[in-house]
């Protein structure tokens, strides 16, 4: 509708706020494909980049322990951090509800000082007992940790605009614990744990520096990996993989559409 | 307790098992960790290696000294098997007692070193480290906005030099500081606080003028030099050589120097964390790579001067000139960074974080 003058100035500021969010990422996309190694000059396509990517042990190797890293560490922390969000919703009115408030810390924390007290947590420990060398494990165990808060505010923002009434009422009609957690629970939560399952494999990807410094010889990541080529140069092979994972992210995004689109238009059968 | 409660708790235990049972040690019985710094080591030592001693050979990489020493230190030392530490941080790896000595009878090869790095003020008897590749640290600048460029630090450290364009300062303390040095006639080798305070003041002086552009060096400095962004930043000799024959054209007006008052000379060795679990092998490593054919081979892939003088006969052309190579003139220019600690480590090092932060 474009009507009012305001409204087509909101248009304006609209496809300027969306140019400045993908114009960088379509630059990364356009010098992946690159002939000569340079991210300064475009000098004509070319898809060495791919070859050289899919050639290149040490980047796959890095993008593999993300994902791996990425699956574990939000598996994981999605199923404590719904139990602890049920927990906070169970527990709410109770005398310990300002417990509550100590999950926030994990959020508020800058990301370096996390990272630092883990490594530091990490060596003590290991400097006592022998258990934690820094590796894959210790990165888990981190990443669980900062992903958890995320997870349980989700569902506890979830669980507490239910009616508590409904709790009873599984109650009335001889569902036993199980039961009301199977047929009841878990499906209202449903929309919050699929949700924050992503958000976890998200900030577990994006992570640097609390992976940095609880990695391990043979856990590099994909971001450490970038990070430590800086000073001896990056190769559009990034950019390549970069594109990839654009690419798996918008096919993602295309099917969940299409899935969705499917599902309306397909006519309603009669109960 | 009810049921359910029973039950969760009972999968909550199994879970916990499950979890700590995973193994702790990865690291197996023939696998030889190296961290260095990346686009160091040419591909083909690390594949003929593995098949020469029928290993895995994992890398890791660092982009700066400190980064390194924190990964030692915070275990570190029982990871990996063989470091690359600069010259002037040897000193402090020793003291800490990261690294542990070399077991020369497992390293016949190191009679191929050349005179030069055979005794290192850094490293007394050569107990612990074996060199690696040295070169130089200069100046790279274009030399089309730049005309009739002296060989000197006022390419970067005089406002009436260049008042235009963009430029870019180092990025280690001591290395900066010592090229303040060497243009205020303290000597690039300079010591003493007096030296340091005045170098620090003028770092800080220069990063204050309008057309300062950041502090970076090496590849990055190279790459923005490229992109027109910046017309002058230090950078090492061997980077330099490298890109320059990558991209003959984006480098057709970029020279590099080693400017007269005093330029670093830099020494990377190869050394063995204090608790490596594969000390045997890192031996057998450097041993490797001090051989006469695969030093020429590895300076060949990085463009850098070899301390093997086995490995002469077998180097490309292009190395026995400069930048790689430098002149007997320029060699006189070069110094090594001095080796700090204790307080006046800790004073170069506020300098610098003060220099940085204002």
């Amino acid at each position: 509708m474009s009507g009012t003058s305001f409204n087509r100035s909101l248009r304006v500021f609209w496809y300027a706020v969306m140019f400045f969010l993908y114009a960088p990422l379509a630059v990364v996309v356009l010098y992946s494909f690159n002939s000569i190694n340079s991210s300064a000059q475009f000098a004509g396509f070319s898809l060495r980049w791919y070859g050289e990517l899919f050639a290149d042990q040490t980047i796959l190797n890095a993008f593999y322990n993300s994902l791996s890293l990425a699956l574990a560490s939000s598996s994981i922390s999605t199923v404590v951090g719904t139990l602890l969000g049920y927990g906070m919703y169970t527990y709410r009115h109770r005398k310990i509800a300002w417990l509550i408030w100590l999950i926030y810390l994990p959020i508020l924390m800058p990301d370096i000082v996390y990272g630092i007290s883990q490594m530091s947590f990490f060596t003590s420990v290991h400097d006592l007992t022998g258990l934690f060398t820094l590796g894959l494990d210790t990165m888990i165990i981190a990443h669980v940790s900062f992903q958890v808060p995320f997870v349980a505010l989700l569902v506890y923002a979830r669980l507490v605009g239910l009616d508590a009434r409904l709790f009873e009422a599984c109650h009335d009609l001889y569902a036993s614990a199980w039961q009301r957690a199977w047929y009841f629970i878990l499906p209202v939560l449903r929309p919050a744990i699929i949700s924050s399952f992503f958000l976890a494999f998200t900030l577990s990807i994006d992570d640097f520096v609390i992976s940095f410094f609880t990695s391990g010889p043979e856990s590099v990541t994909l971001p450490i990996y970038i990070w430590s080529a800086i000073k001896k140069g990056i190769s559009p092979e990034i950019n390549a993989i970069a594109t990839l994972m654009i690419g798996a992210v918008v096919a993602a995004a295309a099917v969940a559409f299409a899935i969705q689109y499917v599902r309306s238009a397909k006519p309603r059968a009669l109960d | 307790m009810t049921s359910f409660k029973r039950r969760m708790l009972g999968l909550a235990a199994a879970l916990t098992v499950a979890f700590a049972g995973t193994a702790t040690a990865a690291n197996k019985a023939d696998t030889l960790y190296l961290f260095s710094w990346s686009q160091y080591m040419n591909p083909a030592l690390i594949t003929a290696f593995e098949k020469k001693y029928d290993v895995k050979v994992v890398q890791n990489f660092y982009e700066s000294m400190p980064e390194m020493f924190a990964k030692l230190r915070a275990g570190g030392d029982s990871q990996y098997d063989i470091i690359v530490p600069s010259n002037y941080y040897v000193p402090r790896l020793i003291a800490t007692g990261l690294i542990q000595p070399l077991n020369k009878a497992e390293i016949p090869n190191l009679d191929n070193v050349a005179d030069t790095f055979v005794k290192p003020a850094y490293d007394p008897g050569s107990r612990f480290t074996a060199p690696y590749q040295w070169g130089s640290t200069g100046i790279a600048y274009s030399a089309d906005k730049l005309k009739n460029a002296p060989d000197s630090w006022s390419i970067l450290f005089d406002p009436k030099f260049n008042s235009k364009y963009p430029f870019a300062v180092g990025t280690d303390a001591q290395v900066v500081m010592g090229s303040a040095c060497a243009y205020q006639g303290a000597g690039y080798a300079c010591t003493g606080r007096k030296n340091w305070g005045n170098a620090a003041k003028l770092i800080l002086k220069t990063k204050q003028r309008a057309n300062f552009g950041s502090f970076d060096d090496g590849t990055p400095v190279l790459r923005q030099l490229a992109r027109g962004n910046v017309v002058a930043g230090m950078t090492y000799n061997g980077d330099f050589a490298y890109y320059k024959q990558r991209n003959p054209d984006a480098f057709k007006n970029m020279k590099f120097v080693i400017p007269k008052e005093g330029a670093e000379l830099w020494v990377d060795t190869m050394a063995i964390p204090a608790h490596a679990p594969h000390s045997k092998l890192a031996n057998e490593f450097i041993n490797f790579i001090l051989d006469a054919k695969n030093g020429a081979s590895l300076s060949n892939y990085t463009h850098y001067a070899s301390p093997n003088k086995a490995a002469t006969p077998y180097l490309d052309a292009g190395l026995k000139q400069p930048p790689a190579q430098p002149t007997p003139e320029q060699m006189k220019r070069l110094h090594f960074t001095p080796s700090l600690k204790g307080e006046d480590l800790q004073f170069v090092q506020q300098l610098w974080t003060e220099v940085q932060s204002r």
